[in-house]
Order: structure tokens, then C-alpha cells, then sequence
């Protein structure tokens, strides 16, 4: 959390990091945040905060945003003609073949205007609510780094991922859940598995937990083995009692109401937990505007659905992925190297209903109004296909130098499209966002000033944003 | 030089843009106005200019902003002229603002966007008017980059100094000199000590805090009954005796070197017999290794002159650079370069932390925005680092080979320098009138050539790299006896060509562990390996002279990590079938940016038979050589010599004897051994400067030195012949040096107290926090001054601290010292402390009897439950670990152990001296229903319960023994009865009937081992 200077806030800061109170660790952190704009009144003016929550669509692989949210029209023209660069490109594998336009049409939608090709017509359908981001750019056109830049603004493992930062800032709503709810593609989690929802050197609490269906929803929640809940409760009072024997000094007695409650939280976690997945609470109709009852839909549909009961019960930010491992065949991720309209075509279909409902959804409870909605990719992909130099492929190659993300709901300037690619989608031309600005505005628009928002970890502030980011200021209402 | 900074910075940035540009301009001065404008000039810039570098410039190049990036300051005339090589006046297509603000090159300003055309056009006009901008008579406020003053304002770059121990009101307190510096600190604040802790209390502190395991209830009865004041000294130096001892202290330094087994990325490669690494830092703490000697192997443990081998002739040393090797490696990384340049920095960052204390990480990007480390400091380093490059070391037998090589190698120069004379009296041929062939042929321009290695003896010979032994070098000219056709006589022959050469038998080497993953591991290259010195090229093309069946390897940009789509080429076998052959290899398919050099070494291993390697040279087309004539018209001649009389056939009896002789020699060469990640020593590289850390942008080359706030800027260069890190080792060692000995000092403190004299152990700069007060510094400088003084020893250090006064206080404070010290930093008790996630496990696997003490070896694999999935998935592990140590479980980057992550066990990314301590629902959920916990429970209960004869109170005594070094209160006692008496009932039994119900003390055992006690030491 920010800190008035490292001299003076030694104490506290110690008290953070090394004391045993790691429950505490986020409300402190939420009132320190209070103290040091007070501290900071006269230097900077916090942000007012617009979003209380956040569901996060993360796609593995690369969209291909010159087939989606970033129209081409210069592309038919020079489909089929070569592209000269003047410097080797930095894709993945080398290939520049010739240009090749989109394969789905494009077409202006609702009041905006905004154009959104036909791979995706049902979040189409809510163009008014969407602020697209057409000028981001990546440091890495390899997969796992790409995804890690995305998630925690820096391309190795160990740094905390957004999730978690955002977890820290604001801390806890509702106790009995955890702050951070990972939901993996039902064909697995991304190749970097839980690294990429680590809270790194955050405290714990601050990691992304990982809900799965089945009786252990969550690792640990139950005991490996049936037990009598009588026998359970037994145990845990005798615990509790051992312990409180042994508070002979007042020194000890915080720790130990601490750890006392750590068991009362977590058995409060065993009754939430299982509530807030049972699906079967919802209608028919939810179930259906979800796609929950179609075999193409039902997996996102089903995690899309929990992902809003999930806010709706006070967890701060939801992750659902769409796409599992890379690599492998058939590709079980945005990974189009070979066919982008069957790899494309296939993996819309599975999201593209569930996520334009929980849009919908969320509107309709009145939700949008402070919930985040954030859609991203790793990169996006070539506007030349990955082939022989002399042949329109079917596929396209990794493109870090241009893609398209989009963002609704809390404090966004909906319906509007931001920057801009170049008349091929292949470099930005116009407010080139890196992922730090990106993460910048996120933190914005939760209130928090992403230079403040720091850790000190081993004699580092350190911060999401690393040393950079701006806050896209277009894409605010 | 401080002040000249960051002029030579945007210097560089010039350097760069001329460079694409195709410009000249690196050394043109930069002038604006020195006379006051025209009145229209300076309404022009007051109207136009200065309203665009406020809009669009001011927010990062302004000391309003803190640092002005690049050193470029717009607050003022002065400010601006200070930054010299920004824009030359007049000339606004010579001028770095205009090609930036064009965004004509990689620097492209201002970041955010670019600017209309009409403000371009601004800027341009602005700088054809020569600059104009009226004199506000401010001074310029940049602030420079001075190492001479940051180094004299911040403590840690001071040498220690040893005070005398301060005067106390109350000597017969202090056991050391230790506790009197606690003691004047305390006395000075008005508070007392805390009583000592009783004996059951210090020997289950001691035991858990020196072994990670929990005291022999045994043991805690023995001291605390023994008379003898000296008891708990005794079971102290039993503890330091114990070889659970160097696994606790170990587990503490690997998570400075971040110890992992895997390469994570995608796949989570291993990373082959890493855990070697781990056993030999076991080993060091066991030994009391000097810590210098442990700084030395970990740095430069493979150019030793006088490596430790163990009495068996394993090479210990060698294993100490397995340091470095531990880091995250991406397989078909897009950007080579940018991936070198990230693997070093984790390198580097490490072994700034790990030993310094210092983030010399925070100067990759730029000088360091606090401490006294420059960008050409971390670049100075950068190139020892990127000089070294990886292998599986064959320890176990590389000496011993060492020694048959050499013994080879006499023969082989014996041979020659007794044959050839004889050889050319025999044949009136001379060896020696014939001038060796010049270097290079004259048919092919020279500059498209680069030599990477040349082995023939002709010219300049190349030292031999190699990872064990298996290569010489035969000279030209070299008599070798030819086994005749079938039953025709043998005969002597002279080697045409100069080559390094593997015997046959060198081929059948092989690891007894595992073997590298992907294109590497088809062969298994373990004591086979030939490395050339690295050189950077720009064509992309190798033609490798070699004769036999190889696996050839160019490794670029230190990129060893072979598998997936990319990179392919690197790596291939190819078998000349017994002739002399130019193989050419293409590494363009995916490195497309050669012009702009990339640095290459390649490595050969034999795939079987012998192995020649004459030379490797890139270029585009086949080199063309005149090899020495005279080896040539000798063999002819010798085809006409009659072998079986006279001094021809003495000749041949020399030879065939001499053959017979390396038979011998060969016999003893030992082919099986096992292997470990280790680094092998190169030439040396000095690295450019890489502006904004960036690979694509090199500024100017730092030549390979210390730190400069440490030994100044004056250095004597660095070794050509050698990465350097030797001397590095040396510089990181010198007494002079102000931070290795406090470092370490403080580690050992903060792993004794729960937090360091500096809290921020693994930096010490001006971020990390300084001792509390100047009595504290003053102990921990008395403290590193002795250490050295008594020959590093870590465990007399250890002694001296945990049978002080300090030490041994009672982790109950008075209300009094509570409320005036509440983080105790003066030490008024001893705090109480959670134990980390390994030391849990361990001692639940300890009172469950499960705990299997065997000490080293192959990791056991981790346990996985349905929650670890990702690619690299391996076959999950044992629930309990196989009853070994937290320790031996494997550390798979993608797949941490779930038990030991919920208590705070870092990621292995970077150096982590200091672990948090968080107390979060997930440990309670843990410890209530993981499996490992309630199969434990199990275990104990059984356990408990495994003699028929006693009460159920004697039972609850033992466990309680077991689980917190002290017997029950009889309140708790009683309580324990009565729970089991419940869970009995709960369980469908009854407990007077059956005192001995299973399940029940399994409940009991639960509670136990969940209860606070457990894991939290008094």
C-alpha cells in the first residue's frame, strides 16, 4: 500500500511484512490507504473509485483482432498481396506469408456504431456497453510470457498477477470467500497453471483460489475423509481450548484470536463455498441465456454464470479463462497458427453467448454500474498468414505489436473504440497502450492510484506498474 | 565523472539512431544559442515551443517529475544545455528531438503518442532557428548521478568497524560481548531483560531453530535434569553435530538462490540434477565449509587452483557453481537476445542479493535511482556472467580423468618429439622448412570469415574448453601407428592435420543420472563435451572441419534450452563416416536478425568413435584452406618404407609400444559418473550497456570489473582468457569489502531471531532498512568484523548466538516492555515464531514416526492433488513425501508443493533471505483436513497406541512430549480424557471398555497437531 515515505512508515511497514497477522494484513492495508491520502491530501487527489469488482475473461493464445474488434477494410483489397517489411518481424515462427482479409464480415452496431465482425454476435449485440482498446501492444510474442505480461506486467513467474493486487488494495468483502476466484477452461489451466494466479510476494490471502466443481471445490475445504460433523466440531473446540489454555501473557493473546479466528473463517468457508456454486439456485431461463443447456456453451456458460453469484457474494475479482494447455492437437486455445476460421470459429462459439449473458446479466442488476468487466488476449495475430512467402495461408502467426482488448461496465466511457492499428492491424499507429497503462486504468478505476498501490518486498517498492503506466484517460466516462 | 553522466547517456541513445540512420553524427556538439534570441525568436518559443514541451514533455523530463528521465530537463534554459547531443542547432535532420518527436528510430517521444504534424513542425522550426530560448537566469537542476557521493552517504558501502563492547549495569547478564551490546540498549530505554527460559523451553527452541526438527522428548528430559551448568552447551554442540543441522541452514540458503529443479515456462523442463546443488550446500553446513570458501566454490568453484576432492576424487567445488543454473529458462524464446539479456539479470540480481545484500537488478534499465551502482557496473558484471556457459559436470570422475588425460598427453608429445626427427631422417623430409600455410586463404576476402575455434596446430591454436577431460589437442605431424589390411604389416604415419581429438573410449562416457531433456539429451553428452570460445557473429552460417560422428550444438546467445518449435538447426549429429569434411551449418531458419550480431559458441560431443574437431568458422561460403604440405609428402614417402628391418622397423616398435602405452593409459579412465549443473569457464565477453535494459538498443561496452563504490574506478582489467569470476570471487571476498561478511552476519542473525539486525537482508541499500539504531549497527559490525577474523566459521557464529543471554530470554515480555516496545526492537524477550511450512511437515512426519532421516539424494517427486494441473505435469509423488524431509521433495517450478505454498514458502524466482509469515485461513484448512495431515494423524495415533501396557495418561504424556518438548498440565490432562472419551462415544465405542479406540487418539493427535503449540516456538 502507499506509504508516506520508507523513513518514517519503517515501523508499520515492518508490522505488515513480518508480524503474524497476515488476516489483518488487507484491512490494514485498506486503512493505510486512507491515512496516506490524508498524508498526501496537498500532493495528489486519489482517484474516486467506480468499480467495486471485476470478472475477467482471459483468453490463452492470441485473437486475432483484424477477424474481430479491429475492421480492416484495407485488407480486401490487399488480400493476396505481399506486405514489405523492412525489419525482420518479431512473431513466433518466422513466416510472412501474403495478406489475408478477415475471415468474418464486419458491421456497425447499436447506437455506437462500433464495427464487431460476425465471429462474435452476440457480444455484438452490446456494442453500446463495450470500450475497445485497439492499440495494445505486448513485450513478448511467446506464449507464457505474453500471458504473464498480461496478468501481472511482467513476463516471469513471481510477481503478483492483477487479481491479487487488486485483492491487496481493497481488501476482503465477504470473508467466508476468498478475495480471488480462478476458473480454468474446462480442458485445463493455462500452460503456467497456478503461477499465473500467484500472489507472489504478496501475503497468501491474496492468491488466486482456484473453485472447481465436485465435492472439494476448493483444495483442502473438506476433510480428506468423510468425518462426523459432531467429531469435526469436537476437534476444532478442543483445539481452540488448547489454546486458550496456554494465553499465560497479553503479548500472545493477538496471535492467538488471530489464529482462532483463521479456524472460525475457515470453517465459515465450507458452508459459502458450496452455496455460491450451486447452480441449481438459478432459473431455467438464466440457465439458458447462459448457454448452460448447450453441450458448445455449457462450460463457459456454467463458470460465466458462477463468475457473476461470485461477485454477487462479495469476491473482488473473478478470472475465468478461455483456453486450456497450448499446444497439442486439435489446439484447445486461441492459438490459430495453421486454420484461424476453424480455431477461431470453434473457440467463439464456445464463449460468445455466455459472455454477451453475463453482460446482460449484470446490467440488468443494476451490477455494471461498479463491476469491471476486462476481456483479453495474449497478443493478437498477423495480418499476413503464416505460410510461404507466396501463398495465402489459413493461418496466422503471433502479433505483439497490435491487438484489441475491451473493457465494461464500471466508470468506462462505453461504446467508443480507443487507438488505433495501422491500415493492415499489423502495428499500432495511434495511443499505443502497453499493458502497463492498461493495468494503470484498471487500478483507476477502482480508485487507486497505480504509483501508490507498492509492496515493499525485500527493499523494493514495488509496484503492478513496475516504473511506468498511464492511465488511458480516453476510455474514462 | 559524475557530472558528465547523463550527457553520455543521451550520448548513447545517439549512437544508436546515427547508427540506424546511417548518420555520422555521434560526435557533432550540440549547440543552442549562446546569445539572447531576437525578440520575435523568443516570442516564438514563449508562444509556440515552451506550451508544447509543457504539454508533452515536462511530465517525465522535469525535476518536478523526481529524476528526469535520460537526464533531459525542459525546466529550464540551463537544464536543457546541460543535456548535451539533444538537437543540433540549425539543424533539425541532425537532431535527436526531431527524429525522436518524427518517431523516426526506436526512440520515439513522447511515448504516450505522436505529436500532430503542425507541433512536429514546431519542434523543427524551433530547431532551425538555432534554439532559441530566452535566458530565465535559473540554474540548471538536474540532479547527477554521483557514485562518490551516494557512496559517502549511506552506511553499508562504510567497512565495519569493531567497537568495544558498550559498559553495562549488570555484567553477570552477559554471557558475550553480544549481550552486552543488547543489554546497554535495553538499559538505556529503562528495560530489563526477560528471565531466561527454562531448559525444556531452549532445548526445544534450540532444536527446532538449529534442525528444523522437533527435540527427542529423550534429550529434553536428560537437560533439563542434568546438574551440569554446561548441559545446554553440550546439547547445543550436539544439535551443530547433528546432520540435521546443515539441512535447516541449507533450506535457509536456498531460498537466497532461489533453489528450484525445473526451468518452469511452458513445459517446466528439469533442470538435471539440481538437487546436487542442494546436497552439496547440505554438505557445506555440516562441514562449517569457511563461508568464504562457500562464496568462492558458488562463484567460481570450477576455476579453482586447488579444488577440494573428496578422499573418493570428487571434485566438491565444481558443484558450488550450480548457483547460477537455477533460474527460469524459455524454450523457443522469439527474442534470443532479449532472453539472454533476462537470464543474466536474474543471475545477476541473485548474486547481488545472495552476497552483497545489494538489488544490483535496479540497475539494468538505468543507473540505480538510490544506491551507488551504475548501469556499467551491472553491465561490468553482466559479462562475467554471459562469458561462462553451462554443463553437466561429471564431478565424481573429473579429476581422476584429468590425470589420465595429462598422462596421454605426455605420451603423445613424448612421442613426437623422439619419432619425427627419426621420421624425417628416414624420409629426408623435414617437418620444419616447410612454413606453416598462412592463417587464412587469400581467395576469399578475409572479413567474411570468423574464426570461432582453430585447433590446428599451424596457426593460433584455441584453448581446449572442455566439461571433463575427454579432449587434447594432436599436433600436425603427430606419428600414428596404421594398422595394415588384413595380416599386412603395420606402419607409421603422420597426422595431416592439427585437431582436437576424443579418444574412442571417451565416447562410452556417460552419466549415471538423469540426462539433459529435449534435442540435447539424445545423446548423452555427460564428460564428452568440446566448447569453443564465443565470439559474436553476424552471418548466421558455421562450417565446422571435423572428422567423425558429433552432435554439434551452436548455442546462441547462451541459449541452451532445446525444445518446441524454434531452433531446431542449433542442434545436429552428423557422422563424416572417417573423413575429413567441412559441415556446414544454417542458423538462419529462425534468427533473421544477424547484421546485428549475436554471440555464438558451439559445443561437440562424440556420439561414438573418435572425435576430431579441426576448426569452426562462420562464413558464407566453404572456407578454402592450405593445409602444410609437408605431413602429406612424408606419408607418401612413408608408403615406400620396408617396416620390417632397420631403423624403420626400431621406429615402428617405438610406435606400436607407445600405442600399447595409451591402451594402458586409456584402461584407467573411469566412464561412468554422476553429473551436475555446473559452469564452464569461457573467454572473456564484455558486454554493451543496454539502454532501457532493452537487448535490441546496446550503448557502449562496459568492460568486465568490481563495483566501483567498492574498489573505485581504477580497476586492473580483467582476464581476456576467462570469464573473470575467479577475481570476481576474489573482489566479493576482500576483507576490504564492506558488505559480504555483514551479509552473511545478519542472515545467520535474522534465521536465529526471526528478523535481522538489518531487517532487509538481501539489501542493504539505501530502500532496505538500517539497523535500528547505532548500537545495533554497531553489533552487527562487531559481529562481521570477528567472523572474518575467526575464519568465516557460520557454526561458531551460530554457538556464540544461541548460547547467549539474549538468546536464551523467555519469549514472555512484561506488560511494561510491551507497551514501550511493542515490535521489540530492542530485544527484550525472545520472540515467539511460527515455523515455516517445511519445518511443519517435518515435525508432523517426526511425531507421527513416519519421518525417514536419511540425508541427500534424488528429490522425491511432489505430491499432486487435483488441483495442480499445466503442461509438464509429472507422475505425482507419494502423499508423504516418502517420510523424507521437506527438503528432498521436489521443487518443480509449475508445481509447488500445495502443503508447503499455504505456509509461505516462496516462489523460486529470486533470492528470498526473509520469508513472510502470514497466518491465513488456508493453513487452518490445511492443517484441519489435508490428507497428508489426517494420514499422519493416523500414524501417530498407531504409534501411540503400539504398546499394550500403558494408560491412556501416560499416552497423552508422551504426545504431548513429542509434540511440545514439555509434559500436559493436569487441567489438560483431564481435558484430553475427556475428549477422547467423547470422540470414543462419537466414534460408536466407549472408552472405559476400550481405552485404545484408533480413531479417537487419531482425533486427539489432530487436535494436537493443530493446536498453536505446535507450530509456533516459544
Amino acid at each position: 500500500m502507499p506509504l508516506p515515505c520508507p523513513e518514517t512508515s519503517s515501523s508499520r511497514r515492518e508490522f505488515l511484512d513480518w508480524g503474524t497477522q497476515g488476516l489483518a494484513a488487507t484491512a490494514l492495508a485498506t486503512l493505510l490507504h486512507a491515512e496516506s491520502i490524508a498524508a498526501e491530501a496537498d500532493s495528489r487527489a486519489a482517484p474516486l473509485p467506480r468499480a467495486k469488482r471485476a470478472i475477467h475473461i482471459c483468453l490463452v493464445g492470441g485473437l486475432s483482432h483484424i477477424d474481430s474488434f479491429d475492421p480492416k477494410p484495407a485488407l480486401e483489397r490487399l488480400h493476396g498481396t505481399k506486405l514489405t517489411l523492412d525489419e525482420q518481424p518479431d512473431i513466433f515462427f518466422g513466416q510472412v506469408g501474403l495478406l489475408r482479409k478477415a475471415d468474418w464480415t464486419f458491421h456497425r452496431r447499436g447506437e455506437s456504431g462500433l464495427e464487431i465482425s460476425e465471429l462474435f454476435p452476440h457480444i455484438a449485440g452490446l456494442a453500446d456497453e463495450l470500450t475497445i482498446l485497439r492499440s495494445m501492444e505486448s513485450k513478448s510474442a511467446n506464449h507464457t510470457p505474453g500471458l504473464m505480461l498480461a496478468n501481472s506486467g511482467f513476463e516471469f513467474i513471481g510477481f503478483p498477477s492483477m487479481g491479487s493486487w487488486i485483492s491487496y488494495g481493497l481488501g476482503v468483502e465477504n470473508e467466508s470467500l476468498p478475495a480471488y476466484v480462478v476458473l480454468n477452461d474446462e480442458r485445463g489451466p493455462p500452460n503456467s497453471g497456478a503461477a499465473t494466479w500467484s500472489s507472489a510476494f504478496l501475503p497468501s490471502s491474496h492468491q488466486g483460489v482456484v473453485l472447481r466443481g465436485g465435492e472439494q471445490p476448493v483444495a483442502d475445504l473438506f476433510p480428506a475423509r468423510p468425518i462426523d460433523p459432531a467429531r469435526d466440531r469436537a476437534t476444532r473446540e478442543f483445539v481452540t481450548a488448547i489454546d486458550r489454555q496456554r494465553v499465560a501473557d497479553p503479548a500472545v493473546e493477538d496471535l492467538i484470536t488471530a489464529r482462532i479466528k483463521a479456524y472460525e473463517l475457515a470453517a465459515r468457508m465450507q458452508a459459502s463455498i458450496p452455496e455460491v456454486a450451486n447452480l441449481a439456485a438459478e432459473t431455467t431461463a438464466t440457465h439458458a441465456a447462459y448457454g448452460v443447456d448447450s453441450p458448445t456453451t455449457a462450460d463457459m456458460g456454467r463458470r460465466c454464470l458462477l463468475g457473476r453469484r461470485l461477485l454477487e457474494q462479495g469476491v473482488r475479482f473473478v478470472q475465468i479463462f478461455s483456453g486450456g494447455p497450448i499446444a497439442g492437437s486439435p489446439r484447445a486455445s486461441w492459438d490459430a497458427h495453421e486454420n484461424v476460421r476453424e480455431n477461431h470459429g470453434h473457440e467463439a462459439a464456445r464463449i460468445d453467448r455466455p459472455v454477451a449473458a453475463l453482460l446482460r446479466d449484470l446490467r440488468q442488476r443494476g451490477m455494471l454500474e461498479d463491476t469491471l468487466v476486462i476481456f483479453t488476449t495474449e497478443f493478437g495475430r498477423t495480418p499476413f498468414t503464416q505460410s510461404a512467402a507466396d501463398k495465402v495461408g489459413t493461418g496466422r502467426d503471433h502479433n505483439r505489436y497490435g491487438f484489441s482488448c475491451w473493457l465494461a461496465g464500471a466508470g468506462l466511457r462505453p461504446g467508443t473504440a480507443i487507438g488505433a492499428t495501422d491500415d493492415i492491424g499489423w502495428k499500432v499507429v495511434e495511443r499505443p497502450i502497453p499493458w502497463h497503462d492498461f493495468h494503470a486504468t484498471l487500478l483507476h478505476l477502482f480508485g487507486i492510484d497505480h504509483e501508490r498501490l507498492t509492496f515493499y518486498h525485500n527493499g523494493i517498492q514495488r509496484r503492478l506498474t513496475n516504473v511506468h503506466g498511464d492511465v488511458i484517460r480516453e476510455a474514462l466516462a | 565523472m559524475s557530472s558528465s553522466r547523463p550527457i553520455r547517456r543521451l550520448q548513447r541513445c545517439w549512437l544508436v539512431l546515427a547508427g540506424a540512420a546511417g548518420l555520422l553524427l555521434a560526435t557533432m556538439p550540440s549547440r543552442a544559442e549562446t546569445v539572447a534570441p531576437r525578440a520575435e525568436d523568443a516570442e516564438f518559443f514563449e508562444s509556440q515551443v515552451r506550451p508544447l514541451l509543457l504539454q508533452h514533455c515536462a511530465e517525465c523530463h522535469s525535476t518536478a517529475a523526481g529524476e528526469p528521465e535520460g537526464g533531459l530537463s525542459f525546466d529550464s534554459r540551463a537544464d536543457f544545455l546541460a543535456a548535451e547531443g539533444v538537437a543540433v542547432a540549425g539543424h533539425p535532420d541532425k537532431s535527436l528531438l526531431v527524429q525522436v518527436v518524427r518517431y523516426d528510430g526506436d526512440l520515439q517521444m513522447p511515448p504516450a503518442g505522436k505529436l500532430s504534424a503542425a507541433a512536429i513542425g514546431t519542434i523543427e522550426e524551433w530547431v532551425r532557428r538555432g534554439l532559441p530560448w530566452p535566458d530565465d537566469g535559473k540554474q540548471a537542476t538536474v540532479a547527477t548521478f554521483d557514485i562518490a557521493a551516494r557512496r559517502a552517504e549511506h552506511w553499508c558501502w562504510h567497512p565495519p568497524q569493531a567497537a568495544m563492547p558498550p559498559a553495562v549495569n549488570q555484567p553477570t547478564w552477559c554471557r558475550s560481548d553480544l549481550d552486552r551490546f543488547v543489554l546497554a540498549r535495553l538499559e538505556a530505554a529503562d528495560l530489563a531483560p526477560a528471565p531466561e527460559a527454562s531448559r525444556e523451553v531452549l532445548v526445544r527452541r534450540a532444536s527446532e531453530f538449529l534442525t528444523g526438527l522437533p527435540p527427542h522428548p529423550g534429550d529434553v528430559a536428560r537437560v533439563s535434569a542434568d546438574p551440569d551448568p554446561l548441559a545446554y552447551e553440550k546439547y547445543v554442540d550436539q544439535l551443530l553435530a547433528s546432520p540435521h543441522y546443515g539441512e535447516r541452514f541449507a533450506r535457509h540458503w536456498l531460498d537466497v538462490a532461489h533453489f528450484c529443479e525445473t526451468r518452469g515456462h511452458e513445459f517446466d523442463y528439469p533442470i538435471p540434477n539440481a538437487w546436487q546443488y542442494r546436497d552439496w550446500v547440505v554438505r557445506a553446513f555440516n562441514a562449517d565449509l569457511p563461508y568464504d570458501q562457500f562464496v568462492r566454490e558458488q562463484v567460481a568453484g570450477d576455476l579453482l587452483d586447488h579444488p577440494r576432492v573428496t578422499a573418493a576424487g570428487v571434485n566438491e567445488s565444481v558443484l558450488g557453481t550450480g548457483f547460477w543454473l537455477l533460474g527460469e529458462e524459455v524454450h523457443s524464446p522469439v527474442d534470443i537476445r532479449q532472453d539472454e539479456a533476462d537470464r543474466v539479470d536474474n543471475r545477476i540480481d541473485t548474486f547481488g542479493k545472495a552476497f552483497l545484500g545489494l538489488a544490483l537488478g535496479c540497475a539494468r534499465c538505468h543507473d540505480h535511482k538510490f544506491d551507488a551502482i551504475s548501469d556499467e557496473d551491472y553491465y561490468a558484471i553482466a559479462g562475467m556472467v554471459m562469458s561462462s556457459s553451462y554443463r553437466q559436470v561429471p564431478f565424481e570422475t573429473l579429476e581422476h580423468n584429468r590425470g589420465v588425460a595429462d598422462r596421454l598427453a605426455e605420451a603423445q608429445a613424448t612421442l613426437r618429439r623422439s619419432l619425427l626427427p627419426r621420421l624425417e631422417g628416414l624420409t629426408g623430409i623435414s617437418a620444419t622448412t616447410e612454413p606453416p600455410s598462412e592463417p587464412i586463404s587469400g581467395t576469399i576476402p578475409t572479413a567474411v570469415e570468423t574464426v570461432l575455434a582453430d585447433y590446428t596446430t599451424d596457426r593460433q591454436p584455441t584453448a581446449l574448453l572442455c566439461d571433463a577431460a575427454a579432449w587434447g589437442v594432436v599436433a600436425t605431424g603427430q606419428p600414428v601407428v596404421t594398422a595394415g589390411a588384413e595380416g599386412a604389416q603395420p606402419s607409421i604415419r603422420v597426422e595431416p592435420l592439427g585437431h582436437a581429438s576424443s579418444a574412442a573410449v571417451w565416447a562410452q562416457s556417460r552419466s549415471s543420472t538423469e540426462r539433459e531433456a529435449g534435442a540435447l539429451g539424445k545423446v548423452d553428452r555427460a564428460g564428452r563435451v568440446l566448447r569453443t570460445p564465443k565470439h559474436r557473429i553476424t552471418q548466421g552460417v558455421l562450417w565446422h572441419r571435423i572428422r567423425g560422428h558429433l552432435q554439434i550444438a551452436a548455442i546462441v546467445d547462451g541459449h541452451v534450452m532445446f525444445a518446441g518449435p524454434l531452433y531446431g538447426p542449433h542442434v545436429t549429429t552428423v557422422d563424416t563416416k572417417g573423413e575429413w569434411k567441412w559441415i556446414r551449418q544454417d542458423l538462419r531458419r529462425d534468427i533473421k536478425d544477424w547484421d546485428t550480431g549475436h554471440v555464438v559458441h558451439v559445443e561437440y560431443a562424440a556420439v561414438e568413435g573418435e572425435a576430431r574437431v579441426a576448426e569452426v568458422v562462420e562464413a558464407l561460403e566453404q572456407p578454402v584452406r592450405t593445409d602444410s604440405a609437408w605431413p602429406v609428402r612424408m606419408n607418401d614417402a612413408l608408403v615406400a618404407v620396408d617396416w620390417t628391418t632397420g631403423e624403420a622397423a626400431e621406429l615402428l616398435a617405438v610406435a606400436v609400444r607407445h600405442a600399447a602405452d595409451v591402451d594402458t593409459i586409456m584402461v584407467d579412465a573411469k566412464l561412468v559418473s554422476a553429473t551436475a549443473p555446473a559452469l564452464l569457464d569461457g573467454n572473456g565477453i564484455d558486454q554493451f550497456v543496454l539502454l532501457k535494459g532493452s537487448a535490441a538498443r546496446p550503448g557502449e561496452v562496459s568492460p568486465r570489473r568490481f563495483l566501483e563504490a567498492i574498489d573505485g574506478p581504477e580497476q586492473p582489467p580483467w582476464p581476456r582468457h576467462s570469464s573473470g569470476r575467479k577475481e570476481l570471487a576474489d573482489r566479493v571476498l576482500d576483507p576490504a569489502n564492506p558488505l559480504t561478511s555483514r551479509v552473511i552476519v545478519n542472515r545467520i542473525w535474522h534465521h536465529l531471531f526471526g528478523r535481522g539486525i538489518v531487517p532487509t537482508t538481501d539489501n542493504f541499500g539505501k530502500l532496505g532498512e538500517a539497523a535500528a539504531d547505532p548500537q545495533a549497527q554497531a553489533l552487527l559490525d562487531s559481529l562481521a568484523v570477528r567472523f572474518i577474523a575467526e575464519g568465516w566459521s557460520t557454526k561458531r557464529l551460530v554457538r556464540e548466538i544461541v548460547t547467549s543471554s539474549t538468546w536464551r530470554m523467555s519469549s514472555s515480555p512484561t506488560a511494561v516492555a510491551m507497551r514501550q516496545d511493542p515490535l521489540n526492537l530492542l530485544m527484550h524477550h525472545y520472540p515467539l515464531r511460527r515455523l515455516e511450512g517445511e519445518a511443519v511437515r517435518d515435525k508432523i512426519l517426526a511425531v507421527s514416526g513416519r519421518l525417514d532421516r536419511t540425508l541427500g539424494g534424488a528429490s522425491i517427486e511432489v505430491f499432486l492433488n487435483d488441483f495442480h494441473e499445466g503442461r509438464g505435469r509429472p507422475k505425482p509423488g507419494p502423499l508423504d513425501g516418502g517420510g523424507r524431509r521437506s527438503l528432498y521433495t521436489k521443487i518443480r517450478r509449475n508445481f509447488l508443493p500445495s502443503f508447503l505454498l499455504a505456509f509461505d514458502m516462496p516462489t523460486p524466482f529470486q533470492a528470498m533471505g526473509r520469508r513472510t509469515v502470514t497466518n491465513v485461513p488456508a493453513q487452518a484448512l490445511t492443517l484441519m483436513n489435508d490428507p497428508f495431515v489426517i494420514e499422519q494423524a493416523l500414524l501417530w495415533a498407531k504409534q501411540t497406541l503400539a504398546k499394550p501396557s500403558l494408560s491412556p495418561e501416560q499416552r497423552i504424556d508422551r504426545m504431548y512430549r513429542a509434540a511440545f518438548a514439555r509434559p500436559p498440565a493436569a487441567a489438560e490432562q483431564s481435558a484430553a480424557v475427556e475428549f477422547l472419551a467423547e470422540q470414543t462415544a462419537l466414534h460408536g465405542g466407549d472408552f472405559t471398555a476400550d481405552p485404545r479406540h484408533e480413531a479417537a487418539w487419531a482425533d486427539l493427535a489432530h487436535a494436537l497437531i493443530n493446536a498453536k503449540e505446535f507450530i509456533f516456538v516459544p
